[in-house]
C-alpha cells in the first residue's frame, strides 16, 4: 500500500501552490473604498428608514433636507466606486475571466434590478430578443456592469414616464446589445467627449449628482478589454441608443485555457492566477505552456500561439533553461536575468518554479515571474500611471469633501430641531447619521493627506510657534470625547515650552492622533497623561538609546519631547514593527471594522520627521504605552 | 399575519446596519434572525432553517467566504441561497462568492435598503435574478 496522501481526492488538489483566493488585497484603494463605504451604506439606510416614515412623520422641511443629505450620499457612493474601479484600470490595466452566459438572461437580471429605480422615474423596461441568440464566451461580470451603467443612465436620462429598450441579435461573430432611451438626447457639441474622463453632460451638471462623469470611461475600457465596441447614436430632443458589439467567442490573440478535460485541473489554476499582479505560467510536465496569465502575456509578449510551446522558447533566461535541463522535483526559486521581448539587455527577476501535484504525482508546473524592485528597466509609463491614478484619487477624494460639509450642516439643523421637531426614534437615526458623516470627514482628511504624502506636495509651513497653546485646544477638543468615557485626561509637568519653528497645524494633527488612539485604545475609567519637556540633544540620544530606539535627529543643540501615555491594552508584539507603517494594520482594519483608515501613525510620522524630529513608542502589554515624538528647538542666531 | 412567513438569516457583525436590515425585512413580512458570526450562525442554523441567508464578507474569526464554503459543503444548509452583501464588491470578491455557490453579491454602498428586501423577494420568488 503507497503512503497515503496528505492531500484531498480529486483535480482541485494543489498543494503546493498556495494562492490565496480569499485574502482580500489591502491595498489603498480597497481600504479606502471599504472604509468610506461603511458610513455610506449606515448613513443611506438610516435615511431610507426615516425618509419611509416608518419611525415617524416628517414636515416638508425635514423631508427636504433629508432627500438633499440621501442625494449626496448616493453621490459619494458613486465617486466611491468609481475611485476604486479606476485605481483598478489605471494601475494594471484589465484583466479578463471567461465565461459561457446567455447575455437575454444577462439583461433580463439587469433589468429586474433596476426595476425600482425605473419605478422611480416612471419608466418602463423591456428587453427584445431576435431570434435565438446563443451563448456567449466573454467576461459576465464586466459586461453586467456595462449593462448596468447603460441602462442606469438610460432610466436617468429619459423622459419621465418614458421607455428603455434593450434589444439583442447575434450577428455573424458578433452579439450586438443595444440600449436605447426616448430622453433629452445628448447635445451635439458634447457628444464626442462623451466617453473621456470626468464628462458630465451639461443638463446632468445642474443636478449635480451624476458621479464624476468616469462611468462611460470605464464601460468603454471594459467593453474594449472583452475585445468589442461600444457606440452611441444621439438625437437632442428625441433620445440616445448605445450599441455594445461583443464577440461571441474571444478573439486570436488572447491565450485560453486549455478546453481539453484532462486539463480541467490547470484550467480551475488558470483562473485562480488570473488576477496576480506577477506573472504566472502553467506549464506541463515537459515544460510546454498551458496557460499563462495576463501579466505574463503582456511581460513575455505571448498570443495564443505559445500554447504547447516550450517555455525556454518563450522566456529568454539562461539560468532558467539550465536549471529546467536538470529535471527538477520539487519547489525552487531563483534570482535570474531574463532578457525581455524588445528590450536589449537583461533585467533581474525572481523566479518561482513550483511543483503541481495531484496526490503525489507531479502533473506540471507554475512558473512564477516577478520583478525585482530595483530592476534596471526604467519603467516610466508604470510611474506615469502611479502619478495619474494619485493624482485621480486626490481629485476624487476632493470631490467628497463638498457633499460631506453640505450633509453636515444639514444634519446638524435636522438634529437641533430647528427645522421640525423629531421623535425619539427619528432622533436616534439622524445622530447616527451625523455621527456617520464626521466619519467620512476625518477618513477623508486621511485619505488626501495620503495622496498629498505620496505626491510630494505634503509640505509644512515652520513659523515661530508657542505648541503649549497647540497641545491645549487639541486637549479642550478630546474632553468631551475622554469625559464620556471617563478616561481621565490631563498634562502633567511643564506647561511652558520654548518656542520652535513648527507647523501648529500639522502638530495639532499629531496631537490629535496621538490623544485619539490613546483614548480609543484605554478602557473605560483609564488614564491618558500628555507630557511636555526640553531635553538636549546628547539627552535625547541617551534616552532613547536606553530604550533601544534608533532616533536619527540629535544634532540640534535642544528638542522639545511630547508624550502620551495610555492604561491601555498595550501593542502586541506582532503589530510593533509595523506600527508607523502605510495601511498599519490594514487587514485587521478591513477584518475588524475598526474606524479610520489605518494612516494615522503613518502621517503622523511623515509630519514629524518633515519638522526634523523623531517619533516612537514604549509599550506593556496589560499595562499601556506612551507615544512620544520630538521637535527641534529653534536657535537664536 | 401572512400564511407563511419567510425566515431570513443575517450574518453581519456591524450593528448600526444590521438594526436597520432587520426592521426593513420585518417591514416586509419576513422573519430576521440575526448572528454577528459564524458561531452564533451556527447555533441558529442548528435550531432553524432559514429560507434565505444574507451574509457579508468581513466577519470576525471566519471570513465570509469560509463560512459560505461551510454552508455549501453540509447537506442541511447547501440549498439555501445565499446572497451576499458587502462592501468590498470588487472583482475578485464578486467572482470568488459566486464561484463559491453565492445567487448574488450586493454592494450594500450603492443600494437603498428596499433594494435589499427586494432582492430577497426575487430571490425566494425563484426569479434568480
Amino acid at each position: 500500500m503507497p503512503a497515503t496522501s496528505a492531500h484531498p481526492q480529486g483535480p482541485g488538489a494543489w498543494s503546493t501552490l498556495s494562492v490565496s483566493r480569499d485574502r482580500v488585497r489591502a491595498d489603498f484603494a480597497t481600504v479606502a473604498s471599504h472604509q468610506l463605504r461603511t458610513p455610506i451604506s449606515i448613513i443611506r439606510w438610516a435615511l431610507d428608514s426615516v425618509l419611509s416614515g416608518r419611525s415617524g412623520r416628517l414636515t416638508i422641511k425635514q423631508r427636504e433636507y433629508l432627500e438633499r443629505a440621501y442625494q449626496q450620499n448616493s453621490f459619494m457612493a458613486r465617486i466611491v466606486g468609481d475611485l476604486l474601479r479606476i485605481s483598478r484600470i489605471e494601475e494594471g490595466g484589465i484583466s479578463v475571466v471567461f465565461s459561457t452566459f446567455s447575455v437575454p438572461a444577462l439583461a433580463r437580471t439587469v433589468l429586474l434590478e433596476s426595476s425600482l429605480l425605473a419605478k422611480a422615474y416612471n419608466c418602463t423596461l423591456a428587453v427584445q430578443t431576435k431570434d435565438g441568440v446563443p451563448a456567449v464566451t466573454s467576461d459576465q461580470i464586466k459586461l453586467k456592469e456595462v449593462l448596468q451603467v447603460l441602462v442606469d443612465n438610460a432610466i436617468r436620462y429619459g423622459k419621465r414616464e418614458g421607455r428603455v429598450d434593450i434589444k439583442i441579435a447575434a450577428k455573424k461573430e458578433n452579439i450586438l446589445i443595444s440600449v436605447r432611451d426616448h430622453g433629452i438626447g445628448i447635445p451635439a457639441r458634447e457628444q464626442k467627449n462623451i466617453f473621456t474622463k470626468f464628462f458630465r453632460a451639461e443638463n446632468a451638471i445642474r443636478s449635480q449628482t451624476e458621479g464624476l462623469g468616469l462611468e462611460l470611461y470605464i464601460a468603454r475600457h471594459y467593453v474594449t478589454a472583452m475585445g468589442g465596441t461600444i457606440v452611441f447614436n444621439s438625437v437632442p430632443g428625441e433620445g440616445t441608443t448605445f450599441m455594445v458589439a461583443l464577440p461571441r467567442k474571444p478573439l486570436a490573440g488572447k491565450l485560453l485555457p486549455v478546453p481539453v478535460p484532462a486539463r480541467r485541473a490547470a484550467d480551475e489554476l488558470s483562473r485562480m492566477v488570473q488576477h496576480l499582479g506577477d506573472g504566472v505560467l502553467i506549464l506541463d510536465t515537459a515544460f510546454r505552456v498551458l496557460h499563462c496569465n495576463s501579466a505574463a502575456a503582456k511581460l513575455f509578449s505571448l498570443n495564443r500561439e505559445a500554447i504547447s510551446r516550450y517555455v525556454g522558447d518563450l522566456v529568454d533566461a539562461p539560468e532558467l533553461i539550465k536549471f529546467l535541463k536538470r529535471r527538477p522535483t520539487a519547489e525552487d526559486s531563483m534570482e535570474a536575468k531574463l532578457r525581455l521581448p524588445g528590450d536589449d539587455h537583461l533585467a533581474p527577476f525572481r523566479l518561482l518554479l513550483l511543483p503541481l501535484r495531484n496526490q503525489d504525482v507531479i502533473t506540471g508546473w507554475a512558473l512564477v515571474v516577478q520583478e525585482t524592485i530595483d530592476h534596471r528597466r526604467a519603467d516610466l509609463a508604470a510611474a506615469e500611471r502611479i502619478r495619474r491614478e494619485r493624482e485621480f484619487v486626490s481629485i476624487t477624494v476632493h470631490e467628497l469633501n463638498g457633499p460631506l460639509s453640505v450633509n453636515r450642516w444639514s444634519l446638524e439643523m435636522l438634529k437641533r430641531e430647528s427645522i421640525g421637531k423629531l421623535n425619539a426614534e427619528q432622533r436616534r437615526l439622524v445622530e447616527q447619521i451625523y455621527r456617520n458623516n464626521e466619519r467620512q470627514l476625518v477618513l477623508v482628511k486621511d485619505m488626501l493627506n495620503l495622496a498629498k504624502l505620496q505626491q510630494g506636495r505634503f509640505s509644512i509651513n515652520p513659523q515661530p510657534t508657542n505648541l503649549a497653546v497647540t497641545l491645549r485646544d487639541v486637549l479642550d477638543s478630546f474632553r468631551t470625547a475622554a469625559h464620556v468615557k471617563r478616561i481621565t485626561l490631563r498634562w502633567v509637568g511643564a506647561q511652558r515650552m520654548p518656542s520652535v519653528s513648527a507647523d501648529a497645524g500639522r502638530i495639532a494633527q499629531v496631537f490629535t492622533n496621538l490623544i485619539s488612539n490613546a483614548i480609543k485604545y484605554t478602557p473605560p475609567r483609564g488614564r491618558v497623561t500628555v507630557r511636555a519637556r526640553t531635553v538636549s540633544g546628547t539627552e535625547l540620544r541617551q534616552l532613547t538609546g536606553k530604550l533601544g530606539v534608533a532616533v536619527r535627529h540629535t544634532e540640534s543643540p535642544q528638542y522639545l519631547i511630547f508624550s502620551v501615555q495610555d492604561s491601555g491594552i498595550g501593542i502586541p508584539l506582532n503589530q510593533r514593527r509595523k506600527l508607523f507603517t502605510m495601511f498599519f494594520r490594514s487587514q485587521e482594519v478591513l477584518k475588524r471594522k475598526i474606524e479610520g483608515t489605518g494612516l494615522g501613525l503613518y502621517i503622523a510620522r511623515a509630519i514629524v520627521e518633515l519638522h526634523r524630529g523623531d517619533i516612537w513608542f514604549e509599550s506593556q502589554l496589560r499595562r499601556g504605552s506612551v507615544f512620544s515624538f520630538s521637535v527641534p528647538v529653534a536657535t537664536k542666531r | 399575519m401572512p400564511r407563511s412567513t419567510k425566515k431570513v438569516l443575517v450574518i453581519e457583525d456591524d450593528k448600526n446596519l444590521v438594526r436597520l436590515l432587520k426592521d426593513a425585512l420585518e417591514g416586509g413580512q419576513y422573519t430576521v434572525s440575526l448572528a454577528l458570526d459564524w458561531k452564533e450562525a451556527k447555533s441558529h442554523l442548528q435550531k432553524l432553517r432559514p429560507d434565505i441567508i444574507l451574509l457579508d464578507i468581513l466577519l470576525p474569526g471566519e471570513s465570509g467566504f469560509d463560512v459560505l464554503r461551510q454552508l455549501k459543503a453540509h447537506a442541511d444548509t447547501k440549498n439555501i441561497p445565499v446572497v451576499i452583501l458587502s462592501n468590498l464588491g470588487q472583482e475578485q470578491e464578486i467572482r470568488t462568492g459566486m464561484d463559491l455557490g453565492a445567487v448574488d453579491y450586493l454592494v450594500k454602498a450603492d443600494i437603498a435598503i428596499d433594494q435589499v428586501v427586494h432582492k430577497v423577494q426575487q430571490v425566494l420568488k425563484g426569479k434568480r435574478a
